[in-house]
């Protein structure tokens, strides 16, 4: 178990560094898209383990669907990350 | 017979593969679709490396940001810039290889539309971490990754530029 966790979350950094190295030449928006990618992941890797409850899946699958906007219609991309904001804020408000 | 046009305007990236094994027939077939591609001087200074085992395409995902979904092959093509500087000087080396690559990769993306298959292009991956994971040497540079496997969800094209819109000037001859 702990060496799954260990390779899963060498995964994840090895994931989030090249991310990090490939935004100084990206586009700018691939910033926001590599964030929200590793956030995704996160999700997975709590998920995987049982860990992630019902607003974390749903904002997996948000996440999931919502990314590919990068690609075709930028305005709506950065709608959707407006939500997600809002989303992880009221979350946070609650708790 | 379809339309050749019809056939390029009908792919698509696809980034959301179904669990289904492509058969080693098939990836075949891919790369011989690439190897017809015209080449700077005939060189063809590339190669590629295919990888149809999970453990080691979740690898180079890890290495790869720009490589999403859940594909069951990864073609890598890397450029040989030893034999392209050899035989093409630093045209061959810095900018013919990586053309071939290109023009390679997108009869390869063509043929696997034709059989079914969907293919994403990707670039945003890591070259020194990918070429560590698969272990090439110096001089096989990985240059471009396609992703591949049976369509789950084929997504609606993207806007494209009209044809007028991309022609700068047509015949257009200065008159003196």
């Amino acid at each position: 178990m702990k060496e799954e966790i260990k390779k899963d979350l060498l995964e994840l950094f090895c994931h989030m560094s090249a991310s990090a190295r490939g935004c100084v030449e990206e586009p700018k928006l691939y910033g926001p898209l590599r964030m929200i990618d590793s956030m995704e992941k996160m999700i997975q890797l709590l998920e995987k383990r049982g860990l992630a409850d019902d607003f974390l899946k749903e904002e997996k699958e948000k996440i999931k669907e919502g990314k590919y906007l990068v690609m075709r219609d930028r305005e709506a991309f950065v709608k959707f990350l407006d939500e997600l904001v809002m989303d992880f804020t009221k979350k946070l408000k609650e708790s | 017979m379809t339309d050749l046009l019809e056939r390029i305007a009908g792919r698509r990236s696809i980034r959301s593969f179904t669990d289904r094994e492509i058969e080693g027939d098939r990836i075949r077939k891919l790369i011989e679709a690439a190897i017809y591609a015209p080449s700077g001087g005939n060189i063809q200074a590339w190669n590629v490396v295919v990888l149809q085992g999970a453990g080691n395409i979740e690898r180079i995902k890890a290495a790869s940001p720009g490589l999403l979904g859940n594909p069951s092959a990864l073609i890598i093509f890397c450029a040989d810039k030893r034999r392209a500087y050899e035989l093409g000087g630093e045209l061959g080396r810095d900018t013919l290889s990586i053309m071939d690559i290109a023009i390679a990769a997108q009869n390869i993306c063509l043929e696997a539309t034709d059989l079914g298959l969907g293919s994403c292009m990707i670039r945003s991956f890591n070259q020194n971490a990918v070429r560590e994971l698969l272990e090439l040497p110096e001089a096989m540079s990985p240059e471009l990754i396609i992703s591949l496997g049976y369509p789950l969800d084929i997504p609606e094209p993207p806007p494209r530029r009209s044809v007028e819109d991309t022609i700068y000037y047509w015949d257009k001859v200065k008159s003196r």
